[in-house]
């Protein structure tokens, strides 16, 4: 497994002294970067969510409060319908359709023919596009893409005869949520190709080659030896862009802001309402916590499903 | 506050300095004043800005510009740590909430020793930027909303500018066609910033009422009834379901967002309302001249609201004198030459030519109120207005009936009353 | 790669390039969208908001280039993100190496989740402190402010995903170094960092644009016009009353071509060292 036991003979103390170091060592940087960024943050963020503060009276401490500020997120009866929002509408169908997506486009663009052709980096660029155009012009431009009477979507829908009058569609309770998980789809699809896509770069042909020549036809090929390949890839990629989109504030603020209605409230435009609409620093901060509570969770019980196999 | 007692030390230090070295005239003051206006509407006062610069050589004023939503956030982060701006430039229902926390100079002595324009008591919606008799913002621009309309089409459905809420609705009927004409257009979007909390307020105000009030002195209630909101709720969901208002608007927030700004211009729109950047933003680009008129009569009145904004001083700045010359100049009807907006002094505003098609706000200045009422009351006004455009939206979406949603309302206000008071 | 010519197929390679291509195209199509409206003149973009072929115009990127501080914000943005790029790849290969090739050394698993527990609190409640550890610095409108913020922001994901792809790497090639006598920061570099390298342009792509996309850090430590970054800039011609969306949609084609160049050189790079590196081995 490990490259430590042959490597360090027994007759050097000093340089097994050493080599027990060295991980140390190599990880040390980063993690006083990670340390200095995000401990303090991080545990100013906990006792606020004890705290009653105004956004006005952030120079000082505030009132504490206990558990008062979990109390009313917990029984808010509006806690439970963004819960719901952020985990299914929000979160799992968007990451799972990225995957699903992103893995076949990523199997579709790594075809030999086009780095045959030439044509490799211009559509490993090409499919960046999205994902570089800033969010608050990609939800403007799918806004008129997806306009009630000139978008066109509509316009084409109209046209094939599928509908006979645009549908607004994030006006409407039963399109908002497909429009708004169109446009993070849309955009956040390319992470996923071009990282899938990388991963399949490092796959040796030879692997290929071989099961081709053991008479394996293309699909048993992606499924039996280049699927298990990609698990950490796509183990990581999992993981990632479950937490990024859970806590994830841009597509539905610029999209909707939470409506209509409270329609499309998720935690994070929650938190952000308490804090800087209603300018309860504590009570946003404890729905912060919650949030952050709730991706541990995940994170640890993904972490010890998938990472704990090797 | 560290930070303070040690700026402090640093300041008396230079004081020393500079005593001690009278003669070099190296003295010079740079002062930063953050605005939050986009670049179109500044050109203005960029100009002004520059023509202080030139003249005055030992106070130089750089324009920062931060995008309006985040500079109250920013603020909070700023003045407590010792930093921000020397001026800052606010909406007018900012004033009081920084000024609770210390987070604005106060500015009676200033006033006293140098008092600006034609005298303090000029000054419109200055009771905003008053806390406990002491003033901490000089109200600098001010505006209101009217309504906007086009003319061609008014008067192709045989239509005159409709005069109350009533005569909006059959207006709009009337102004609708297969074309795909709608008549009203407005923003009536669920977000915290949704336009839709002014025209509920213009509704609720000409119609007798009120979301809350001081009933006595230091008592402050839910004056509104169910009854009216759900009233309210009704009257705009109105035109939606009667087709003269097209649904998309239920998920538009902005006042200069396309779908008004080019329905009016295209023609799609025959009605909507606008601030004045705004009008003349879609003025700008419509094909067809547009008009103002007033804001539709209730069963009581006329009303709009008095808006605008304020400059204010940090309290960490260490030239409040010099910035107080600048904000001055700002306030003088020097920078109004320059500065496209209306200014927030009586005699200022009296003297000012406006061109005619913006003859609406001129006529609804004067049947403008503040958001007083709300701001003193225990409830942070941005919290009703979330509330307000949330529940709306709701109805508007079909998620609630009115009667529901109204009673959502009063319910959460109550909890928002609650909490304020304690 | 002129062994995999062998089974090549006219037609079924004439079918996956339209189907990519043609897939590539429709995804971008509401990016080609903003391109074609950022060539109207602003009397139009609301007007004729939703035809395809109007009045062409160069005036909104000449105001943006020439009447605007823009140049300044993306100059910044370049500066800032090139720099936290390069340092973030730096420090998570190493710390991913550490990590991929250290299975069991003592608090590994622990450090590895508070690695992501990072990636767990929401930056809008934690930007306060932070401005304020910023200030007591000095560092408020200093741009090494943004890249500390920016290499902070982005370790996290490099690491995981640099050790995803280094633990695909076979460790044989660490131990021929080794016996060469090469030291473990050479052996990284000289030897891991050519074979890794699809993984660390992936890698490099990822924090780069998340930082050139980054707003609410931007917007809070670097107040003054002349250390303002793109992000921050688009915000500023969206205002309560009005927004100057000429200028937002050119401001956005501007600001997406420096990643696409620096992408399209990448890939390009790759490939040759790809193949050069098929030779090698």
């Amino acid at each position: 497994m490990s490259v430590l036991p042959t490597s360090a003979p027994a007759e050097e103390p000093a340089h097994v002294w050493g080599k027990k170091l060295e991980p140390y060592l190599l990880v040390l940087p980063a993690m006083l970067i990670l340390a200095f960024f995000f401990a303090g943050p991080a545990i100013y963020n906990i006792a606020l969510a004890f705290q009653e503060l105004s956004l006005f009276d952030l120079g000082r401490e505030g009132r504490w409060v206990g558990f008062d500020n979990f109390a009313e997120v917990l029984t808010d009866p509006s806690t439970g319908q963004s819960l719901i929002n952020t985990t299914v509408w929000l979160t799992v169908v968007t990451v799972v359709l990225r995957l699903v997506l992103g893995l076949g486009l990523a199997l579709l663009l790594n075809a030999t023919v086009f780095s045959r052709w030439k044509l490799g980096w211009l559509v490993r660029s090409l499919i960046l596009v999205p994902w570089v155009t800033p969010p608050v012009v990609a939800v403007a431009a799918w806004k008129w893409l997806l306009d009630a009477r000139y978008g066109v979507v509509n316009q084409f829908l109209v046209g094939i005869g599928a509908i006979e009058q645009g549908i607004p569609f994030l006006a409407r309770t039963s399109t908002v949520w497909g429009a708004i998980e169109t446009m993070l789809i849309w955009r956040e699809l390319p992470f996923v190709v071009i990282t899938i896509l990388a991963a399949l770069q490092s796959i040796p042909s030879e692997l290929r080659e071989a099961a081709r020549i053991d008479g394996a036809n293309e699909f048993q090929i992606q499924t039996r030896i280049v699927l298990p390949l990609l698990k950490p890839v796509l183990a990581v990629i999992t993981l990632l862009t479950t937490i990024w989109t859970f806590n994830n504030f841009v597509y539905v603020w610029l999209a909707t802001r939470g409506g209509p209605g409270d329609y499309t409230q998720v935690l994070a435009t929650q938190m952000y309402t308490t804090s800087f609409v209603d300018y309860r620093m504590g009570a946003g901060a404890a729905v912060g916590v919650v949030m952050s509570l709730i991706m541990f969770a995940f994170a640890l019980i993904y972490f010890f499903v998938i990472f704990r196999e090797k | 506050m560290k930070n303070i007692a040690w700026r402090r030390a640093a300041l008396m230090s230079t004081c020393l300095v500079a005593l001690s070295a009278p003669s070099l005239a190296q003295d010079q003051v740079n002062l930063i004043f953050r605005q939050f206006d986009p670049p179109t509407e500044t050109a203005g006062l960029q100009s002004a800005i520059d023509a202080w610069n030139a003249n005055n050589a030992d106070i130089q004023v750089r324009m920062e510009t931060m995008a309006g939503g985040d500079t109250l956030a920013q603020l909070a982060r700023e003045v407590p740590a010792g930093a921000g701006p020397d001026i800052q430039h606010m909406a007018f229902v900012w004033t009081r909430d920084l000024a609770k926390s210390n987070l604005l100079l106060e500015l009676g002595p200033l006033i006293e020793a140098d008092a600006p324009g034609s005298g303090i008591d000029d000054f419109l919606a200055l009771e905003l930027a008053t806390l406990d008799g002491k003033i901490y913002g000089m109200p600098w621009s001010a505006d209101t909303f009217a309504m906007a309309y086009r003319p061609d089409l008014l008067e192709a459905a045989g239509v005159t500018h409709p005069d109350t809420w009533e005569e909006l609705t059959s207006a709009a009927q009337a102004l609708s066609n297969s074309d795909g004409q709608f008549g009203l257009c407005f923003p009536a979007g669920s977000s915290p910033d949704s336009g839709m909390w002014t025209l509920v307020n213009y509704y609720l105000w000409s119609n007798g009422s009120t979301l809350i009030d001081e009933t006595s002195p230091g008592v402050w209630e839910i004056t509104a009834t169910a009854a009216d909101i759900a009233a309210a709720m009704t009257y705009f969901n109105n035109f939606f379901a009667s087709g003269t208002a097209p649904e998309s608007l239920i998920t538009v927030n902005s006042w200069g967002d396309p779908e008004l700004i080019g329905g009016l211009g295209r023609g799609d729109c025959a009605i909507t309302f606008f601030p004045p950047q705004t009008f003349r933003a879609a003025q700008g680009q419509s094909e067809m001249p547009l008009l103002t008129g007033m804001i539709p009569a209730g069963s009581e009145k006329r009303i709009s609201h008095l808006g605008g904004r304020a400059l204010g001083i940090n309290p960490n700045t260490k030239h409040p004198k010099e910035a107080w010359a600048f904000v001055r100049y700002l306030l003088s009807p020097e920078t109004f030459k320059t500065y496209n907006q209306y200014p927030a002094q009586k005699s200022v505003l009296d003297v000012l030519d406006f061109p005619e098609n913006e003859q609406g706000y001129v006529d609804m200045l004067p049947q403008a109120q503040t958001f007083e009422r709300y701001i003193s009351s225990p409830i942070a006004v941005s919290s009703m207005t979330g509330l307000i455009n949330r529940e709306f939206g709701a109805v508007f979406s079909g998620q609630r009936s009115p009667e529901e949603a109204s009673q959502l309302v009063l319910d959460e206000l109550q909890t928002l009353l609650t909490r304020g008071k304690s | 790669m002129a062994n995999q010519s062998i089974n090549s197929h006219p037609v079924r390679d004439l079918v996956t390039v339209v189907l990519g291509v043609g897939l590539l195209l429709i995804l971008a199509f509401p990016f080609i969208w903003v391109v074609l409206i950022s060539f109207r003149p602003e009397s139009e973009i609301f007007t004729r908001t939703f035809q395809l072929i109007t009045t062409f115009t160069l005036d909104n990127y000449a105001m943006l280039l020439e009447g605007s501080p823009f140049p300044t914000y993306l100059r910044n943005s370049l500066v800032v993100c090139t720099v936290a790029t390069i340092v973030a790849v730096v420090i998570s290969m190493v710390t991913a190496y550490g990590f991929s090739r250290n299975r069991r050394f003592r608090g590994r698993q622990t450090l590895l989740i508070m690695v992501i527990a990072t990636q767990l609190f929401p930056f809008v409640i934690l930007i306060t402190p932070l401005y304020a550890t910023f200030f007591s610095l000095g560092m408020i409108n200093n741009p090494l402010a943004l890249v500390i913020s920016y290499i902070a922001v982005n370790l996290p994901f490099c690491i995981y995903m640099l050790l995803g792809y280094l633990d695909t790497i076979p460790r044989d090639l660490d131990d021929a170094a080794r016996i060469d006598g090469a030291t473990t920061l050479q052996i990284i570099f000289r030897v891991i960092l050519p074979v890794a390298w699809p993984g660390i342009v992936t890698v490099a792509v990822y924090a780069f644009v998340s930082a050139w996309d980054e707003f609410l850090f931007a917007l809070t430590l670097m107040t003054s016009d002349e250390n303002k970054t793109v992000p921050v800039g688009l915000a500023g011609f969206f205002g309560e009353y009005t927004t100057q969306w000429n200028l937002v949609m050119a401001a956005s084609v501007v600001s997406t071509l420096p990643t696409l160049i620096i992408f399209m050189f990448l890939q390009r790079k790759l490939v040759s060292d790809l193949s050069a590196g098929a030779v090698k081995t």
